[in-house]
């Protein structure tokens, strides 16, 4: 009996769209129940992690790995790179983690070719590879599956793919200017965006910029805000622009975008 | 008048202290330190002058310090230790964290990896992690035989890859920098990339 048990669990992994992991579950999720020709798709990989522990933004910060993911796909599909929504700083003693706790969807668009055709299924595979920390760190991959079918690509959208969708960055508003100075010591970086908003935080897109456990000073004026940024000591010549995501909590609503400020070095 | 003068004193004071507070600067003289080694010997940073000198942040159960030992570290250190390289891995895990161990512990797993490191220095107070800010594990630093701290930085541009690749997953050429850093520095020349950004397992410092 036990050994038939084992059999059954053999077969049916091979095909499984989630897997459990230590201390986390990752499933593989399509945004709608069947894929328009020609039309671009969106699938999610949902994250839940056991309480305390987080998986890794795009840039990890001090410490870590971002997820990732390589497709097996039929001919003529194509994945996109992975779009992050926004991250959270995570406190740990004296280094700071950019990531997600809790639970995440990370979305990657698929290209459908035109050639296919109503009624048609094909197979997708996506092996996923994640570092998961809370105070040590756990390495985890797992192989997702999923049978897509072709129709009109219409009907409701997948919630948690909704939801993720809504917390992906904006490109920085047109009427916005930024400009930035960094000296040896710190960025120091000034938008005119015509708001003021509450707080904001700064998350950079390449590591070794920013110093990452530093505090972020943010300064609101009449015609927008500033922020204050340490240095990281790793960065040893001067950049050009700072690269990153602003998010941006006005009230209740939090809002991130992309920025890419140009600096002058004094 | 002389308490404004020992105000600015202990502001001056406040402002060195600060200033200083990160102490381990590439192309600054690399802190110096005296650190017992798992094999019961002592060693100081400042007599090891005219050797060219690595750290190697060491945790034996952080997941990206297992996969170097699963062959590539070993190698690298060997190569460079045949050349006269001192090269010490350093343990900054605090009694009860992942990676704590005791000298013993320390010996028996560098036998089992294979290690060819000059030695490990138990450094389970954090007291030479926090001097050159070792922020994960393995972090890598070198330096120079006149002491000057030369780089700082990841060991490589591949994480969790445990057998030499070609490319990484970004599909950039596969660099360890700290072989290009000792290369580049031997021959003279001017090292290419001096820092970059470490990654790993945080260092499991006393909290």
């Amino acid at each position: 009996m036990k050994h038939f048990t084992l059999i059954l669990v053999f077969l049916f992994l091979p095909l499984s769209a989630f897997a459990q992991e230590n201390h986390l579950k990752v499933e593989l999720l399509s945004e709608t129940a069947t894929l328009a020709p020609g039309k671009p798709a969106t699938f999610g990989l949902h994250f839940t992690m056991d309480n305390g522990w987080h998986i890794y933004w795009q840039n990890p910060g001090d410490a870590g790995l971002a997820p990732s993911v390589s497709w097996k796909l039929p001919i003529g599909f194509r994945a996109g790179k992975i779009l992050w929504p926004l991250p959270q700083r995570i406190s740990l003693p004296s280094v700071m983690d950019f990531g997600y706790e809790n639970e995440v969807t990370l979305l990657v668009p698929i290209e459908v070719p035109r050639t296919v055709h109503a009624g048609e299924t094909f197979d997708l595979t996506a092996n996923v590879q994640w570092l998961v920390c809370k105070e040590t760190c756990i390495p985890g991959q797992a192989t997702l599956h999923a049978t897509l079918t072709i129709g009109d690509g219409k009907g409701a959208a997948n919630t948690l793919i909704a939801q993720a969708r809504a917390q992906l960055p904006e490109k920085q508003p047109k009427t916005w200017r930024s400009s930035g100075t960094l000296d040896d010591k710190q960025f120091v970086l000034s938008f005119l965006s015509g708001t003021t908003p509450v707080s904001v935080t700064f998350f950079p897109l390449q590591p070794g910029q920013v110093d990452n456990n530093a505090a972020q000073i943010f300064r609101p004026n009449a015609k927008g805000f500033s922020l204050t940024l340490k240095r990281s000591d790793l960065l040893t010549q001067n950049v050009q622009k700072l690269e990153g995501l602003l998010v941006v909590t006005d009230h209740d609503v939090k809002k991130g975008y992309e920025v890419k400020v140009p600096l002058s070095s004094n | 008048m002389k308490s404004l003068k020992l105000g600015l004193l202990v502001l001056g004071l406040l402002v060195m202290g600060l200033g200083t507070s990160n102490a381990a600067k590439v192309g600054e003289p690399a802190p110096d330190f005296t650190a017992t080694g798992s094999n019961g010997k002592t060693y100081k940073l400042s007599d090891l002058k005219g050797k060219w000198v690595v750290l190697e942040w060491h945790n034996q159960d952080c997941p990206f310090v297992k996969s170097q030992y699963k062959g590539k570290m070993q190698k690298l250190q060997a190569k460079w230790t045949k050349k006269g390289v001192k090269w010490f891995a350093v343990i900054s895990s605090a009694s009860g964290k992942e990676g704590a161990v005791d000298a013993e512990g320390a010996n028996a797993d560098m036998k089992a990896t294979g290690s060819h490191v000059t030695a490990t220095f138990m450094d389970l107070d954090g007291t030479i992690g926090h001097a050159y800010d070792a922020k994960t594990t393995p972090h890598m630093f070198v330096i120079n035989p006149k002491g000057i701290l030369v780089y700082d930085g990841a060991i490589d541009n591949a994480p969790l890859k445990d057998e030499a690749v070609a490319k990484n997953d970004d599909g950039e050429p596969f660099v360890n920098y700290v072989d290009m850093a000792l290369k580049e520095g031997m021959a003279g020349k001017t090292i290419s990339t001096p820092t970059t950004a470490p990654y790993g397992c945080h260092v499991k410092y006393a909290e």
